[in-house]
């Protein structure tokens, strides 16, 4: 069950990793090159991300544990 | 090569791997990482049992292209260099980077920020910088 829900999780990343262009590298240096061919693409895929993870790791955080293991492994926040 | 403005694809686009993150979070209780599963799917890592759920996100990963190519009907856009020279030194470069790094743009730039983790604005202020400067440097120079 478990393996199953995370090979979802994986193709859901992809797809939305396809859906958004950044399967494709000239999208991705074409962010990069401000001063030429600029496609700020990149820019929304990121803050499309983050405005979803941003509520939602502190959602997921509320809990006490995972689904599937004993506790929460996440880096230390402000170690350097 | 000029590519077109997607927003509306890109933001729902971006939107879909910030929920993968947050599932994978909730299901394993782990950062959805891309360098970090792969590496930790390498040697010397493999050796370790630390990270049990690397694989079947990967699986899901790649099942996402023939996935794709069945709802769609058409493969991903792609253009790409054909030096397969330059693209393995690209692409040790990017693995390098991660380790040293400790992430990528999914684990820093995505899972990071949203964190607002000061190691991972740093890194991935770092990154941007630097591909801005070389991407400049050699199309501009």
């Amino acid at each position: 069950m478990r393996n199953l829900v995370t090979v979802f999780t994986g193709l859901i990343f992809g797809i939305g990793l396809i859906m958004s262009g950044m399967t494709n590298p000239a999208k991705v240096q074409n962010f990069l090159d401000l001063f030429g061919t600029w496609d700020p693409s990149l820019a929304l895929v990121m803050g499309g991300a983050i405005l979803i993870t941003m509520p939602g790791f502190w959602l997921v955080q509320k809990r006490q544990t995972p689904f599937f293991e004993d506790s929460f492994l996440i880096p230390q926040k402000n170690k350097s | 090569m000029e590519t077109e403005f997607t927003p509306l694809s890109s933001l729902i686009g971006g939107m879909l791997i910030g929920l993968s993150a947050v599932m994978f979070l909730i299901i394993n209780g782990r950062i959805a990482g891309i360098s970090g599963i792969i590496s930790r799917l390498l040697p010397p890592s493999i050796h370790k049992p630390d990270f049990p759920q690397g694989l079947p996100f990967l699986a899901g990963l790649i099942l996402s292209i023939p996935t794709w190519y069945f709802i769609n009907g058409s493969r991903p856009v792609q253009f790409i260099s054909e030096n397969y020279l330059i693209l393995s030194i690209a692409g040790l470069l990017v693995g390098f980077g991660a380790v040293l790094g400790n992430g990528c743009t999914s684990g820093h730039g995505v899972c990071g920020i949203s964190r607002l983790s000061t190691r991972s604005i740093t890194a991935t202020g770092t990154f941007m910088m630097t591909s801005f400067i070389t991407v400049l440097l050699l199309r501009h120079f």
